[in-house]
Formats: structure tokens, sequence, C-alpha cells
């Protein structure tokens, strides 16, 4: 029978179709779209892959742990889970993160020196915590490279080493590559180097301890600071989600601006 | 021709079978096929997956999701063609005043607009996705949606002329559908130049040629632009690609609807 197009009631249908789908639709939307949360929620722990050491992100002192390690703490105490951290060492030494061998069995979250990229989103799924990180210099005296002049490098990974390295190459700066934080000391102590990079809150850290090296963000056209994330496995939607909702929660809360202000970080506005 | 705009979406929306099927391909390919496919392609170890996307696999799933319903939408909407010739409908309407392209225009906007719709009941899985809208990404994958389902529906209305019964229509719509669907990169990336991983996936040249001419691909690159902002294409290859076919279908849809 052919539509009625006169009735005052001829849309009822329509509507009524429309709405229907639209409810159903909405309700398989909540739908979980993997085991991820229910998988930990079940075990009771969530586990955590840090390195040793990358502050203000990560200190390696229980008692003050560090931005990202507090975060989770408070996170995973929101959700009714427990907290376990496992020090990964290949995190805060190598470049490259296929060389730090982090599997899924190992963690289900990885923190302290993601960089929330695109290239790091090809192989995590990333929440974003509103930190930025660069590239901080470290001295005895001058604060820009000058030609020629001989600079320490502490791999800081995340950090853009690519566009650091063409300042560097165009400075025509004597770039000498350093292992650890004692190396980096020793060069600049020594008189071997006169100038070191590394990670903004590395080079902070060490010039906390020491009176005759001060330390500043390393300003150079090319070089941008870098936002940081908290690292979900690709694949692990209900628990990023889960995250994303508790971290919400705590923005909120001013639970967030608490932590940011404990760390030395910047309080969103 | 806002009567003959009317009548077509009131048909088609009161229509619970042309419902269902709206819900049902979006269920099955996000629910069912991304939720199952989702471990093959999620993380193991960090820095090796086998896809090198920014996305999840059902985020990447998404928008070609909607392309798919879209197509069927738009294209089977030229079953009501078939339908308005058998019986009579296309002669009474074709007499009147109303000149033959509005008649059309009439005909082939009332398509999208369904089509359209059927495309937009998908986007309110964004949240099972994982893909966060924002108001003005949602009007201008609606626009979008509207100028891919004129485009399409356009060519369903020159398919529907040269077919002249239903069951010849539904063979000759599920072979050019899914395989138009299937080479569209909408189910697995083929570009291998987008990352060096993934450029150890080896694809046949035939597959990477057929993926490369066929429009869809640009449609459905265009939406993924659009809702998770990643393009394998220039980004404007998608609209240029879509507006022109719309009116080169048009115009011979306009050709072959006065020959009828």
């Amino acid at each position: 029978m052919a539509p009625r197009f006169h009735s005052p009631f001829r849309w009822r249908p329509v509507v009524i179709n429309v709405a229907v789908v639209s409810l159903l639709m909405f309700g398989l939307s909540y739908v979980p779209a993997d085991t991820s949360l229910s998988e930990i929620k079940r075990r009771g722990t969530l586990r955590v892959c840090i390195p040793p050491s990358r502050p203000p992100l990560v200190t390696g002192d229980p008692t003050y742990p560090g931005f990202d390690v507090g975060l989770m703490l408070e996170l995973s105490e929101s959700m009714g889970i427990t907290l376990k951290t496992r020090v990964v060492s290949a995190m805060g030494a190598d470049f490259n993160p296929r060389n730090w061998r982090l599997s899924r069995s190992q963690c289900d979250v990885i923190a302290g020196g993601i960089v929330d990229s695109e290239e790091t989103r090809g192989f995590l799924q990333t929440l974003p915590t509103d930190v930025q990180m660069g590239w901080g210099v470290i001295r005895p005296n001058t604060l820009v490279p000058e030609p020629r002049e001989s600079v320490a490098v502490l791999p800081a990974p995340g950090l853009d080493r690519l566009a650091l390295s063409q300042i560097l190459r165009a400075e025509k700066a004597d770039v000498v590559l350093v292992r650890d934080e004692a190396a980096l000391i020793a060069a600049l102590t020594t008189g071997r180097v006169r100038i070191g990079l590394a990670d903004k809150g590395i080079a902070d850290r060490l010039a906390q301890d020491r009176t005759d090296l001060t330390s500043a963000w390393f300003k150079a056209e090319g070089v941008a600071r870098q936002s940081f994330a908290l690292g979900f496995w690709k694949g692990d939607v209900e628990l990023r989600r889960a995250f994303a909702h508790a971290l919400s929660d705590m923005d909120e809360d001013g639970r967030l601006d608490d932590l940011r202000s404990q760390y030395g970080l910047p309080v969103a506005d | 021709m806002y009567g003959i705009w009317l009548r077509e979406v009131v048909r088609a929306l009161r229509d619970r079978g042309q419902i269902i099927g709206g819900v049902s391909r979006p269920l099955i390919w996000l629910l069912v096929l991304g939720i199952g496919l989702n471990p093959y392609f999620r993380g193991e170890v960090y820095g090796e997956v086998r896809v090198v996307l920014p996305y999840t696999y059902v985020q990447f799933l998404f928008p070609a999701v909607i392309v798919l319903n879209i197509m069927y939408t738009s294209i089977l909407f030229a079953v009501s063609v078939i339908w308005d010739r058998q019986f009579g409908f296309l002669r009474e309407i074709l007499v009147s005043p109303l000149p033959t392209p509005l008649i059309l225009l009439a005909k082939i906007l009332g398509g999208s607009t369904i089509a359209t719709v059927h495309g937009s009941i998908v986007l309110i899985l964004a949240r099972f996705a994982d893909i966060s809208l924002m108001p003005g990404q949602i009007a201008l994958a609606l626009l979008a949606m509207f100028c891919l389902s004129f485009t399409l529906t356009a060519f369903g209305v020159i398919l529907a002329n040269r077919v002249r019964n239903f069951e010849g229509f539904g063979v000759f719509s599920n072979t050019l559908i899914l395989p138009l669907y299937f080479t569209s990169s909408s189910v697995f990336p083929l570009d291998p130049s987008l990352s060096r991983t993934q450029s150890i996936i080896v694809y046949p040249e035939w597959l990477v040629a057929a993926m490369r001419i066929n429009p869809i691909t640009y449609a459905v690159d265009f939406l993924r632009g659009i809702l998770i902002g990643f393009n394998q294409f220039p980004a404007h290859i998608g609209p240029t690609l879509i507006l022109l076919l719309g009116l080169v279908f048009f115009q011979v849809a306009l050709f072959e609807f006065r020959r009828t």
C-alpha cells in the first residue's frame, strides 16, 4: 500500500524507526571492544614498565616517585587495582624503543618517557598527560654552543635527536656521546666538553645537585618540545578508555594539578 | 520536486527491511569483524606490529564501514527506479509539468538523503571505535557523506536504466559493491609507502593497481581524513573525485533517464 503522505502521522513510523535504530546503536556502542580491562580487574594488578630514571616523570625515589608513577598510582587506586612497577634499564639507555624489548607479557602500560607522536602511535595507543619535555642544556659557563664548541650529548629517548644533530652539525660542534649522567658530569667538570645536552628534567636535577653547573632549555630553531603520554598496547581500547575517564576525573577534582605542581610541572590553564 | 524527494525518504525510512540492513552491516563489520580481527592487529612487542598505523584496527575500519553502508543504500536505492518504472509511477511523473532534470534530481536527492541517514547511523558507534568526534568533524563528515551518496545514487540510477528487473539488479549490485569495497583499502591498508615496516608486506601488483584505480579508495580516504585525521593519499583527491564523478554520473543518468 502506498504511504499516505497527507496524513499528519506520516512521519511517525519514520521517527519510530530512526529512534529505535539510534537507541540500539547507542546501546551497542557500550559493548566492550576487548578484554584488556576485564583481564586486569580479574587479576587485580596493573603492571607498568618504567625507566630507572627520567625526572620528573620517574625519579627512582620511592618517597618522591615522579609524575608518571604518581599519576599511575592515583589512577590505579581510583580503579581499584594495585600498581606493580617494573624497571626496565634499557628504556633509559637506548634511543630506539624497539631495543627496549618491552612486551605485553611484561607490562600493561608503559610510562616514564613515552612521547605522544605519530611515530609512537604507530606502535602504541597513547593517553596524553599534558607534560612537555625537551632538550636541556647544562653548562659551567656558556649557554649556546659556539662554532666548533665541544658538546656532550646524553641520549634522551623520545626527544628529537635528528633535529638536534642537524643543529650541532650546522654549528660544527664537536660532539661527544656520553652513556650516563656520571659520564656527562665527568665530561663537563674535567673540561673535556664545555656544555652538555640532556633531557631537561635530567639537566635540571644534575644542576640542582651541583653548584658549579646551571641548566636551561636548549632553545634553537627546529628543536621543539615534545608532549608526553602514557603508552597502552595497540588494541587495548577498554583499558585506555578507563584510564582516560579516571584521568579526566583527576583533572576535574584538581588532583592532577596538585600532582603537576608537586613535580614542578606547569599547571594547565 | 519536494513531493518526489519526500516520497522517497518516507518510503525508505518506513521500510523496516532497509533499516535493519543499515544496522546489520555496521554491526557485522565493526563489532564482529573489528573485535574478531583486533588480536591480529594489536601490539605484542613494542616496535613490532603487523600494520604500522597511528590508529587501532577498528578506528581504521570505521570510516570504511560508513562508506559501505552508503554504497549499499545508494546503489540499491536504484531498485526504486525499476519499481517505479514497472508500476507506472515513473510514467506518471514524467508527464507532469516538472522538467525531467528536476524529477531525476529529486529522486537522486531522496536516495542521497536516505544513504546519508544510513551512513550517519554508523557515527553513533564512534564511541565503540574509540573515536572522539567534534561537532565540526560531524558536520563535515555529513557533508562528505551526502556528496558521496549523491554520486553513488546517480551511479545506481545509471545501472537501473540498464537493468530491466529486480533479480538482475540484485546480482549486478552485489558483484559490484563488494569488489569495489574490498579493493578500496577499506579492510586492510594497501599502500606500502606508509612506513618501512609496512613495506615489508608485499602485495601483488594487480591488487595495488585495482586499489589505485578504484574511486571508492579515495572516498574512504576522504572520510578517514575527516574522522580520524589519516590520509593515505593527498587529501584533495577524495573530494575532487567525488564531486567530479557526481556531476558526470548525474549527466549520464539524465541522458539515460530521458531516453527511457
